[in-house]
């Protein structure tokens, strides 16, 4: 049986990125149909129907599932569900709010974060903020997941799906989208961003913040910040990366006046290279940083933009 | 009906109970139910096979200025 990806589309935008890598991940289980949801979204199927691993994109052309509503998308799952051995996504805000209400809908459990798609009944799946990873085999009839995407490779625009109309319950009436307020910004989103640039406690206080923002824009980065960093004010919350922020893993990232409380650590220690800047030589960072540079963040970060 | 609502981190200081509360929940009757009162099926459905520390990364090294740590992303890590 065929698996059903349920992509993330915001105002008939794919996600793509985060489908593509999840696309990678469940390579293994066979032939990947990707749910589109929404109307207005022809464009975004025709994007999923490019990705190579899809075999067919199911479009639901429908005002009731524009705004990510999960109690009309997950009717619309659920509808389909019924061809479906494995119901997938992943791990993104959109889905873990569809996902465990289509779990509870089909009465099975939901595994959440995989990072590991081993056979069609098994996955693994890190526990403990990161500090163990558990393998965990479902004996459900059908396997509802999320998939911690960071670690996968996105698969490539190679493919050409068949883009097929699906109808559903429509609005489920249970709920109704109101307004979205969006944080724009002109820089890389966090969990794809090639480079991010962090700022922690260390910054001390959110004017300083600017110099995290001018590094981050000298090496066209996103901007993330430690736990410590939010809770103090100095920066947004959708900026936190961390055990309850976002995981990333980017090729570089850059942690600027963060200790590294394994809290931290537990939302970029994936990323391919760490470079810690921090005046405190025993900050545990260090031991996980590729390079450590022992300085005072406010002489260290203007030079490095001065000479990058 | 009856919602639930997820709510982030910082929404709000909670509310904690206060000490003359905790005293009167001492005297709140505790009824005990099973799941099966409920009509409720608890059997897990999820069997841990193994769990494993992750492979760690090894701590780098130290860089002693901001040219040499330019330089080592730019040559080494081919990054920037």
């Amino acid at each position: 049986m065929a698996v059903l990806l349920v992509a993330d589309v915001n105002e008939g935008a794919l996600a793509t990125d985060a489908v593509a890598k999840t696309l990678a991940a469940v390579a293994s289980l066979g032939e990947v149909h990707v749910l589109v949801a929404g109307a207005g979204g022809e464009a975004a199927a025709a994007e999923a129907a490019k990705l190579s691993g899809v075999s067919k994109v199911l479009f639901a052309d429908d005002h009731a599932y524009c705004h990510g509503m999960a109690e009309s998308i997950a009717a619309l799952v659920v509808n389909l569900a019924g061809s479906y051995r494995h119901i997938c996504g992943a791990a993104t805000a959109f889905n873990k709010n569809v996902l465990p209400r289509v779990a509870a809908l089909l009465d099975v459990m939901v595994i959440s974060d995989a990072t590991a798609v081993i056979d069609a009944d098994t996955f693994e799946r890190p526990i403990y903020a990161g500090n163990a990873v558990q393998t965990v085999k479902s004996s459900d009839t059908k396997k509802v997941f999320t998939v911690r995407t960071a670690t996968f490779t996105a698969a490539d625009a190679t493919g050409s799906a068949v883009v097929e109309n699906v109808d559903g319950p429509g609005d489920a009436g249970l709920s109704a989208w109101v307004a979205d307020k969006l944080a724009t910004s002109d820089r890389p989103e966090l969990t794809s961003a090639k480079v991010i640039v962090s700022g922690g406690r260390g910054v001390g206080s959110k004017e300083s913040f600017d110099l995290i923002e001018g590094l981050a824009d000298t090496l066209g980065a996103a901007v993330g910040a430690s736990r410590a960093a939010v809770d103090s004010g100095y920066a947004p919350n959708d900026w936190q990366v961390g055990q309850t922020g976002k995981v990333v893993a980017p090729q570089l990232y850059v942690a600027i006046g963060i200790s590294g409380a394994i809290q931290h650590l537990a939302g970029m220690k994936d990323s391919k290279v760490i470079v810690a800047i921090n005046k405190d030589e025993e900050a545990p960072i260090f031991q996980v940083a590729d390079y450590g540079l022992v300085a005072d963040l406010f002489a260290a970060v203007p030079e490095l933009i001065a000479k990058l | 009906m009856p919602t639930i609502v997820t709510v982030d981190l910082r929404l709000n200081e909670p509310r904690y109970a206060s000490l003359p509360n905790i005293m009167k929940a001492k005297a709140k009757p505790l009824i005990f139910k099973t799941p099966a009162d409920y009509g409720v099926e608890v059997t897990p459905r999820l069997t841990v096979m193994k769990t494993v520390e992750p492979a760690g990364r090894k701590a780098g090294m130290k860089v002693a200025s901001v040219d040499e740590l330019i330089a080592k992303l730019a040559h080494e890590a081919g990054v920037i």
